[in-house]
């Protein structure tokens, strides 16, 4: 379903905030004086349709763009500029006499007040809504970040056990290892500073998507080129397991940040190792998904998901299940591909290949958005 | 008796200096190690180093600022390790004049590549000598014909255009290297070119269907993601 959506140049949303009750943009002026130059040209119209010369309407059409101009913009200001022009609009050109403020008018006052309290009872009432979505919003980080938190703890607590152990090992019992004992615990060692390297990566990644408020740093990348290093880090770490890379015929330039979308490919390729039972081989392949989403699936050929965990398995939640000595879980890998994923206004879905295996499919919009909140 | 390539090693985190020497000795190289900027520059004048490998967190200053004042008056190569793993890092040392720049952590295969290729690009100096002589520069089955201005695959014509033609000339010619993007639009399409890269990936994309077997998985021209490409290198 396509939403009807309004898009203003950037730098008309750029807000100059005085305090939170003062803010002025281009777009708010904008709305404004389209409203006011609406209900002026409609009264105008009315009047000359309309023999009798009942101006009842006037009032009722101003009230109305006074209350909707409060509730579209930011801030007091447009609204209560707009309750003062529309009485002034109200008495110069809709009440006897025509074309002259006389100020006389019965209930002059009384319509000024009733507009201005409409106007500033809506601003408040719009900005008050405003700041409650924003603390939902932030809610819901705090709950990503809580969980992500979570399972690093215990990513990095696992491995660095086993380094201390074994290079606690090797240094008190020098003498009494034999040379091939003393190989195998410096291979436990390397290979929990190797997962360690793995968990501080994905770190990094929630560090680049940074502090709140500000906004990831978009490049326009052909994504191939970004599956590409994906693919060679993997084949690197993984040589016993093959990897098929499927191109579309056109390149797909998608806005993003590349070395983030690099690590949710990453992460999913080695979840497909570690967690995909007997994989042999995974397919990585990328195509337009409808006119404006590029979508990249990695697909394995091993046992599948569990279908109990299907539904949560991007939460981060899915490690707590899990034996909690086990270090095979991607707990914060794949809650890192969700992370970067929706901070990108992508999505990523989780299912099982009908002839076993699991797919991966994650979706990112080829064009950038503007929308702001 | 051999006379071996003399390395210097600037790093102020012990261990790491103490492995990067380790892996270098075991290899055939002489290394000397210093754990600041300033021991760096002194060492630098005085030993004569064949390669440099520097750090950029440096206790006493920015590991780029060892970079530049080296610029100044050489081309001795240097090769980069940092813990600093954003693209704009990597740009920037780049094209200060790093002749590679590695991500800790970096494996020790992955570092003796990268110093034998930095090593190797000083003595044949850019742009390679070889290209100079032959007017070809050949890795695997790729072959570049800079008389002819044509490249070859299994010994036929790729059938490149202008564009993609220059592209893969350029990245022949430093072979083994990154090149940025920018340093790409620049030798190509002169300073004034918009900095806007999308028209080089869309070009890069179309060599990549030309000349690898697998696209997907190229082994000729290889992505730095967010700084540039580079080409394998030559035989």
């Amino acid at each position: 379903m396509k939403k009807w959506k309004l898009t203003w140049p950037k730098s008309w949303l750029k807000r100059r905030r005085v305090t939170d009750k003062m803010t002025f943009s281009f777009r708010d002026c904008t709305i404004f004086l389209a409203l006011f130059v609406a209900s002026s040209v409609l009264c105008l119209l009315l009047r000359q349709l309309d023999p009798n010369n009942d101006t009842s309407y006037v009032a009722v059409i101003f009230l109305l763009e006074v209350f909707l101009t409060a509730f579209l913009t930011d801030g007091y200001v447009f609204g209560v500029l707009a309750a003062i022009l529309s009485v002034l609009a109200v008495d110069y050109a809709f009440t006897a006499p025509y074309w002259k403020l006389s100020f006389v008018i019965t209930g002059f006052p009384l319509t000024f007040f009733v507009m201005l309290f409409i106007s500033v009872a809506t601003s408040m009432i719009t900005s008050r809504a405003r700041k409650l979505t924003a603390l939902a919003r932030e809610a819901e980080r705090q709950q990503i970040y809580a969980n992500l938190l979570r399972a690093v703890s215990h990513d990095i607590r696992t491995p660095l056990t086993g380094i201390v152990g074994t290079t606690n090992v090797l240094l008190e019992e020098e003498g009494k290892l034999s040379q091939q004992q003393r190989r195998e615990l410096l291979k436990d060692a390397n290979e929990d500073a190797q997962w360690l390297i793995r968990v501080v990566e994905n770190l990094l990644s929630i560090t680049r998507l940074g502090a709140e408020n500000t906004r990831l740093h978009k490049t326009v990348e052909a994504v191939e080129e970004v599956v590409e290093g994906a693919v060679e880090k993997f084949a690197r770490r993984y040589p016993q397991i093959r990897v098929r890379v499927e191109l579309p015929e056109e390149v797909l330039m998608v806005p993003m940040d590349p070395l983030l979308i690099q690590q949710v490919l990453t992460n999913l390729l080695e979840n497909a190792a570690l967690h995909g039972g007997d994989v042999s081989t995974v397919t990585i392949a990328q195509r337009r998904s409808g006119q404006e989403w590029a979508a990249i699936t990695v697909t394995d050929d091993g046992q599948g998901i569990h279908p109990e965990k299907l539904d949560t398995i991007f939460d981060g939640s899915a490690s707590n299940e899990m034996r909690s000595d086990t270090k095979r879980n991607m707990g914060i890998g794949l809650s890192v591909c969700r992370t970067v994923v929706l901070a990108h206004g992508g999505r990523i879905s989780a299912k099982n290949e009908a002839g076993g295996g699991a797919s991966f499919c994650l979706e990112l919009p080829m064009k950038e958005d503007n929308h702001e909140y | 008796m051999n006379i071996k390539d003399k390395v210097l090693i600037i790093e102020d985190e012990q261990s790491i200096s103490n492995f990067i020497s380790t892996i270098l000795a075991a290899n055939g190289y002489d290394t000397l190690a210093v754990r600041s900027g300033a021991e760096a520059l002194a060492m630098i004048s005085s030993h004569c180093p064949d390669l440099i490998v520097l750090d950029l967190g440096l206790p006493d200053m920015d590991g780029m600022e060892v970079l530049r004042s080296v610029r100044k008056w050489s081309n001795l190569p240097v090769v980069v390790v940092s813990a600093r793993q954003h693209e704009r890092d990597k740009v920037d040392a780049l094209d200060c004049g790093a002749d590679d720049y590695l991500v800790k952590p970096f494996g020790t295969a992955e570092l003796l590549a990268r110093i034998r290729t930095a090593i190797r690009h000083t003595r044949t100096t850019l742009p390679g000598d070889e290209i100079a002589r032959s007017g070809k520069f050949t890795t695997g089955e790729l072959t570049i014909d800079y008389d002819k201005h044509q490249v070859l695959l299994r010994g036929e014509n790729a059938r490149l255009t202008v564009n993609e033609y220059k592209i893969v000339a350029l990245l022949g010619k430093y072979a083994g290297k990154v090149l940025t993007y920018d340093f790409i639009i620049r030798e190509l399409w002169g300073p004034k070119a918009r900095t806007d890269n999308q028209i080089l990936r869309v070009n890069m994309a179309n060599i990549r269907r030309k000349i690898e077997k697998d696209p997907g998985r190229p082994e000729y021209i290889f992505t730095e993601v967010g700084v540039g490409y580079r080409m394998r290198e030559g035989d």
